[in-house]
C-alpha cells in the first residue's frame, strides 16, 4: 500500500516536473457561464429568433508560449431550448436535432490563433446530428484572470461562427419558416485545473 | 338593429380612413426579450424572458405610434435553475412583488415608414426610467401562414441596472444591462 502510494507520488512529482517543459495549461469549462446561443431569421428575415442550449461542458488547453491550444466540447443537443415548448420538441425531433440518435453536438479544435497572448479564434469540426464539418470560430473579449471569490485562474471571452445547416443536413423549415444561415454564439469561462 | 349595425360599421370605417392608425399584437412566440451582463469581466452572460405579450400601434402617414408591451418578469431564464431562482428573488427581479416590467411609448421615431427608434419608459420593480430604444431591422410582410400583415424588428436598449434598485452581486456582475428584443407583431 505505502508502495503503491510512493509510486503515485512520484507519478505525480514527475507530472509536476514535466509541466513546465510543456506549458501547457489546462482549463475545464464552467458550464453555468458558458451556454451556447444561436440566432436564426424567422419568416426571410423579418426578425432573428433565438435559442441556446443550457449543458455544455469540455476542456481548452492553452500553450501561451508555443502560442498552441486545443479545444473539446460536447453540448448536450436535449437541453436546447426556445421559449416554446411545442418548438422545442419540433427542434428535438427528428428534421432538426434528431436527439434520440444524436444525443450530443461536440466542436473540436487543435488549431487555436493567437494575437500575443490572447486567442482570436480556432479552426476546428463542428459533428452535428452525425455530420462533421469544418467550422472557424471567431474569439473576441478573450481575457485571463482571477475569480475574485474562490481566487481560481480563469479565462473568459466570446467564440462565434456563422454557419449553414443545410451543410450538416438540417434542411426542415427552409427558407421561409427559419433560415439556413445560423449564427453561434458561446459566452465561456474556464476554470485553471 | 340594423340601424346599430350600420352605425357600427360607419364607425368602423370612420376609425380606419380618419386615423390611419394600424393596431398590430406582439406575437408571444417570436417575441423574445434577451439580456447580456458582463460576468467578471471575462465573458458577457445572457437570460431571457419567454413571455413578452402587448400592443404595437402605428399611424405612417402620421410618422406616429406607440409600444405597450409587458414582460413576465417569472419567465426569466438562464439555463441554470439556480441561477434563476436568484434572479427572481428579491435581490434581482423580486417577481413575488412585481410580477411584470413594462415598456411604454407613444414617441416612435420614423425614418420614412420604418420606425428607428422609440423613447419611453421601462417599469421595473416598480422604479420608472426613461430608456430610449434603438429599433433596427424594421420591416413588414404578409405572414405566410396566416396571411395577415406582419412586421418584425431588433430592439435593443441599455440600461444601468442599479437605476431600478438592483445594485446585487455589482461589481462582479456588471452594472450596464444591454437588452434585445426580437419582435414580431401581427396587425389586428
Amino acid at each position: 500500500m505505502s508502495r503503491c502510494l510512493a509510486v503515485v507520488s512520484l507519478t505525480l512529482g514527475l507530472a509536476v516536473v514535466a509541466d513546465p517543459a510543456v506549458a501547457e495549461d489546462v482549463y475545464n469549462i464552467d458550464p453555468i457561464h458558458s451556454q451556447p446561443m444561436y440566432e436564426i431569421q424567422h419568416m426571410k428575415g423579418i426578425s432573428v429568433q433565438h435559442g441556446s442550449f443550457a449543458k455544455l461542458t469540455g476542456k481548452v488547453t492553452l500553450d501561451r508560449a508555443a502560442k498552441k491550444g486545443t479545444i473539446d466540447v460536447t453540448i448536450d443537443a436535449s437541453t436546447i431550448r426556445s421559449h416554446d415548448a411545442r418548438l422545442d420538441n419540433i427542434l428535438k425531433g427528428e428534421d432538426y436535432f434528431n436527439i434520440a440518435k444524436y444525443p450530443t453536438m461536440t466542436f473540436k479544435s487543435s488549431d487555436l490563433k493567437f494575437d500575443g497572448d490572447n486567442v482570436v479564434g480556432a479552426e476546428g469540426e463542428l459533428t452535428m446530428i452525425g455530420v462533421t464539418k469544418p467550422v472557424t470560430l471567431k474569439m473576441t473579449r478573450f481575457t485571463c484572470g482571477e475569480n475574485p471569490f474562490n481566487k481560481k485562474p480563469v479565462c473568459g471571452g466570446e467564440a462565434t461562427a456563422t454557419i449553414k445547416r443545410s451543410d450538416w443536413g438540417m434542411k426542415a423549415g427552409l427558407p421561409v419558416s427559419s433560415s439556413d444561415d445560423v449564427k453561434l454564439i458561446l459566452p465561456i469561462e474556464a476554470y485553471k485545473e | 338593429m340594423r340601424a346599430r349595425l350600420f352605425a357600427a360599421m360607419l364607425l368602423m370605417a370612420f376609425a380606419v380612413s380618419g386615423f390611419a392608425q394600424e393596431t398590430y399584437r406582439v406575437d408571444p412566440l417570436h417575441t423574445t426579450t434577451t439580456f447580456s451582463v458582463n460576468h467578471l469581466g471575462l465573458s458577457m452572460q445572457r437570460g431571457s424572458f419567454g413571455k413578452t405579450t402587448g400592443t404595437v400601434t402605428l399611424d405612417r402617414a402620421a410618422k406616429k405610434g406607440s409600444i405597450d408591451v409587458a414582460i413576465d418578469a417569472a419567465s426569466v431564464t438562464s439555463g441554470s435553475p439556480a441561477r434563476e431562482n436568484l434572479l427572481r428573488g428579491e435581490d434581482y427581479f423580486d417577481v413575488a412583488q412585481f410580477p411584470t416590467i413594462n415598456f411604454k411609448s407613444d414617441k416612435l421615431k420614423f425614418n420614412g415608414d420604418a420606425v428607428v427608434g422609440a423613447e419611453g419608459e421601462l417599469t421595473m420593480r416598480g422604479v420608472t426610467k426613461p430608456v430610449v430604444l434603438s429599433v433596427a431591422d424594421f420591416k413588414c410582410a404578409i405572414h405566410p401562414a396566416t396571411k395577415k400583415p406582419a412586421c418584425g424588428a431588433e430592439v435593443t436598449a441599455n440600461v444601468k441596472r442599479s437605476e431600478f434598485g438592483m445594485i446585487k452581486n455589482q461589481p462582479s456582475t456588471g452594472d450596464d444591462v444591454s437588452i434585445a428584443i426580437a419582435i414580431e407583431a401581427i396587425q389586428q
